[in-house]
């Protein structure tokens, strides 16, 4: 989510929003201020969005990949300091880009957490669709 | 999870309105002047 808000900082036709599915909100706010995001932080306790999106639960296998133990690892060598979750943890997560007329434009759905796209190709997908013309010539 | 259909690419993205860090309705179509970017976080460890 860090990565979201730097990635995008400064670009004012820009709006990240990072949607989780808890249903205490009081921990949002806390949440929020702990990652230091400037970002709306929403809860879709009934993951409407993530169903109309497409995001189900995985797997225990899916959830638990080699490659998500790897990157939870990783994590935790560059002294990040991981907490149990309290949610449903076999649910997956998804990104996509809404253009300003309220169209959903691109959605990415990772088969396991550690298959998330970095956030260069969201950037990248989103010039694509600011800039059309230049995508289609190669410019 | 409720069962719902799954939109694609190209339709039109819901009108929902869920709710902000602060509590307060947020709904999407209020935000519709700019492109948005959205991530459906998994949970909040």
């Amino acid at each position: 989510m860090v990565a979201v808000r730097d990635h995008f900082d400064g670009q004012p036709d820009v709006l990240p929003v990072v949607v989780t599915f808890t249903g205490d909100h009081s921990r949002l706010g806390a949440y929020r201020d702990h990652l230091d995001l400037d970002v709306p932080l929403l809860a879709d306790t009934q993951r409407e969005l993530y169903g109309l999106l497409g995001a189900g639960r995985g797997s225990v296998r899916q959830v638990w990949s080699p490659g998500t133990i790897a990157m939870y690892a990783g994590l935790l060598r560059r002294g990040r300091r991981l907490r149990p979750a309290t949610e449903d943890t076999r649910q997956l997560g998804a990104d996509a880009i809404v253009d300003p007329q309220g169209r959903l434009r691109r959605v990415w759905l990772p088969p396991s957490p550690d298959a998330r796209p970095p956030i260069a190709d969201i950037g990248t997908a989103l010039d694509a669709l600011r800039h059309p013309l230049r995508s289609d010539s190669g410019v | 999870m409720t069962p719902h259909h799954v939109i694609g690419e190209g339709d039109p993205f819901p009108d929902l309105t869920l709710v902000d860090h602060e509590g307060q309705p947020w709904r999407f179509s209020d935000h519709r002047e700019r492109f948005l970017v959205v991530v459906l976080h998994r949970h909040l460890a």
